[in-house]
């Protein structure tokens, strides 16, 4: 699939932690520090946002808290498109069901999945490999604000 | 890096919460034990000022839905001040507004309790 291909990939970065939730800071300022050096122009609170939620689905909901498990993070930049690759050692989900549910304050299951969609980011199941992406389109590499929305090809 | 802190101040019958930091799922336990020993103590006009809050996740907003329900069958309620743009988006993101009361100071949810003592 056309998505989950590395090439036309200018700039990546590749992180794991044990999966527990105190470990989720040092991540994010690893990935903060990391787009400081390399990106110009990008917003921290949306990072913030996205990686939080996305590290606490795959602590919670694929590794069940289990200290022993890891998460896999993969960066990626490509030239007008910012993709972040969340991998646990779970036993992976239904992306239909998961993916396509809508949440609110009425129905929170699922809450930060509509907050990444929300925020311009498209989701998707590599099954292969068992990684959740979530890829937004961004007005070039060294500036990842928002472009269009990103619609896979 | 971040952090996640909560205060509290006592004015007659309404209790305000001030949180600082990040809520997210790792510090959500500092914030639900709050709002429990105000229910415990029976103190329900609560308002959650979020001048200091620098980000919050689902996990943090579920805390919210979590408590509102026993705090308004208990005659109370849960009103939310001084939030950044940014914090604000995330709640509004979620439908919020529509739910909880939102105020751009701590004085405007006081005098909203104050007039329906």
């Amino acid at each position: 699939m056309k998505t989950f291909e590395a090439n036309g990939c200018d700039k990546s970065l590749k992180l794991d932690i044990q999966s527990s939730f105190k470990h989720i800071d040092g991540m994010i300022e690893k990935v903060l520090n990391y787009l400081k050096q390399e990106v110009r122009c990008f917003d921290s609170f949306e990072i913030n946002v996205i990686l939080r939620e996305l590290l606490t689905n795959a602590i919670k909901h694929g590794n069940k808290n289990d200290e022993s498990k890891k998460v896999l993070f993969v960066l990626r930049c490509y030239e007008n498109r910012l993709q972040f690759r969340i991998k646990d050692e779970g036993q992976g989900f239904d992306p239909v069901k998961e993916l396509n549910e809508k949440s609110d304050i009425l129905t929170p299951h699922g809450m930060g999945m509509t907050i990444i969609t929300s925020l311009g980011y498209h989701l998707e199941y590599d099954q292969e490999e068992n990684y959740l992406v979530a890829t937004k389109k961004v007005i070039d590499k060294n500036n990842i604000l928002e472009g269009n929305n990103y619609e896979p090809e | 890096m971040s952090g996640f802190d909560v205060s509290r101040n006592d004015v007659d019958q309404i209790s305000v919460l001030y949180l600082s930091g990040f809520l997210d799922a790792h510090t959500t336990p500092k914030f639900e034990h709050a709002l429990q020993t105000l229910i415990k103590e029976d103190r329900v006009k609560v308002i959650v000022n979020l001048k200091d809050l620098d980000y919050i996740s689902s996990a943090g907003l579920g805390v919210f839905m979590g408590f509102i329900e026993e705090i308004r069958e208990k005659g109370g309620d849960i009103k939310l001040s001084n939030l950044s743009p940014k914090v604000f988006k995330v709640f509004d993101l979620l439908g919020f507004p529509a739910l909880y009361q939102i105020f751009d100071a701590e004085d405007e949810a006081k005098t909203k309790f104050n007039e329906t003592k």
